[in-house]
């Protein structure tokens, strides 16, 4: 039990964030830090780190609450085109399920399936960096692949580990998104790529059993007639 | 802003996604609206167009590589938009008095309210500095308006710490709130 009314808390909230763009100081972080700390991908240290700064510089918590914001409106946009992916071909009911589920992203109750990003609005997990032994990388096979049989194959990780899969086509249009995969594997369903589509775009991001989320580059995939 | 406004050798560039763009275009003016004080909230459509004028600037000199996803595009407009709020602001700084007082007129409605309000938010700063910091992390992510499990995980600690950390640091905050006069 807070002791501050939500109205109270609102314009304490309000006040700490008030416009500030100036120009920053010496010691501020950099633009692209404050992004990856609006965006939940720094380790905790790194984070507590920034977030101590921000407590005393009025610049910087402008920055990230435009990162935040702007990071919110992709997430939303993201989560909106994910489930027109998935329920959606035409008809009113699944367009009532896709408004349904898009404003219960908004709402934050935990439907939020960001495209490229992360499973909520409002609670991003810890990020650990691509580059780090965890990478996730391709399978040489899945660089040209038949149309009619794409398959999507990646390295592995531990047992227990599941995987989501969004493939989009060249302009970004999400395909195809599926979810809790076990197998780091996925072999996409013949209708579900269309015909005038030479390539397609893909990203893998592993949920690890320690509840560590890593997210794949995004990866190119090249679509061949016959064998291949 | 209508993408087909756009300079003919930007609108031809292969690499980017017009529709795409124009979204994009649309939610950098919602956020700028959202969080910046009203004097850039109401610029917010031209912010937007110079933002999106750089960006495909910049992503015409990057064409070669064509793996921009949505949040990669987001990102980079959030650094050009950055870069343009800072410029305004200078000039602001810059403008006669007159201007100034324009300004205030044609997008505050209420001066007062803002400068109330930067006040307040510089004690607030000057109370965090005497929190101990493992409060005060806790305490401005959640006037940064991250809820509790989000503080957590941000911290790498049980939520039960996070719910602890917040409350006793938002405890110190207004008693020393309390001791300048001061009750928000």
């Amino acid at each position: 039990m807070r002791n501050e009314t939500a109205d109270q808390l609102a314009r304490m909230r309000q006040a700490f964030s008030s416009g500030n763009w100036d120009s920053p100081g010496e010691d501020c972080p950099d633009t692209e830090t404050l992004w990856r700390s609006a965006a939940g991908e720094l380790d905790p240290i790194a984070e507590e780190e920034i977030v101590l700064h921000l407590s005393r510089c009025p610049q910087c918590t402008s920055t990230w609450r435009l990162a935040r914001e702007m990071i919110r409106e992709e997430q939303s946009r993201a989560g909106s085109q994910v489930m027109a992916g998935s329920f959606g071909r035409k008809g009113a009911a699944s367009r009532r399920w896709a408004l349904a589920a898009a404003a219960a992203v908004v709402l934050g109750v935990g439907l939020g399936a960001g495209l490229f990003f992360d499973r909520g609005p409002s609670s991003p997990p810890i990020y650990r960096e691509q580059g780090d032994e965890h990478a996730i990388a391709p399978l040489p096979e899945t660089k040209v692949v038949p149309r009619t049989a794409c398959r999507f194959r990646w390295t592995p990780f531990p047992e227990g580990t599941r995987y989501d899969l969004t493939v989009t086509d060249e302009r970004l249009d999400v395909l195809l998104s599926v979810k809790d995969l076990e197998e780091p594997e996925y072999l996409l369903p013949p209708n579900a790529l269309p015909e005038t589509i030479s390539a397609v775009y893909w990203r893998v991001t592993a949920h690890l059993p320690d509840g560590a989320v890593i997210s794949s580059e995004t990866l190119r995939t090249r679509l061949v007639d016959g064998p291949g | 802003m209508a993408v087909g406004n756009l300079p003919q050798e930007v609108r031809h560039s292969q690499a980017i996604d017009e529709e795409a763009m124009a979204e994009l275009s649309r939610r950098v003016r919602a956020a700028v609206r959202r969080s910046c004080p009203p004097f850039l909230a109401a610029q917010a459509d031209d912010i937007a167009q110079n933002v999106l004028l750089q960006l495909l600037k910049i992503l015409k000199s990057d064409e070669g590589k064509r793996s921009f996803s949505s949040m990669y595009l987001m990102k980079a407009a959030h650094g050009v938009t950055v870069d343009e709020i800072r410029r305004r602001n200078r000039r602001k700084e810059q403008t006669g008095m007159e201007e100034k007082i324009l300004e205030q007129e044609l997008s505050a409605p209420n001066p007062e309210e803002e400068t109330a309000a930067r006040s307040l938010g510089s004690e607030i700063r000057d109370c965090l500095k005497g929190i101990v910091p493992s409060r005060r992390v806790a305490v401005t992510l959640h006037l940064l308006g991250c809820p509790v499990p989000e503080v957590a995980r941000r911290l790498g600690c049980p939520e039960k710490s996070a719910d602890n950390r917040v409350y006793r640091g938002m405890k110190n905050l207004r008693e020393c709130l309390e001791s300048k006069g001061l009750r928000p």
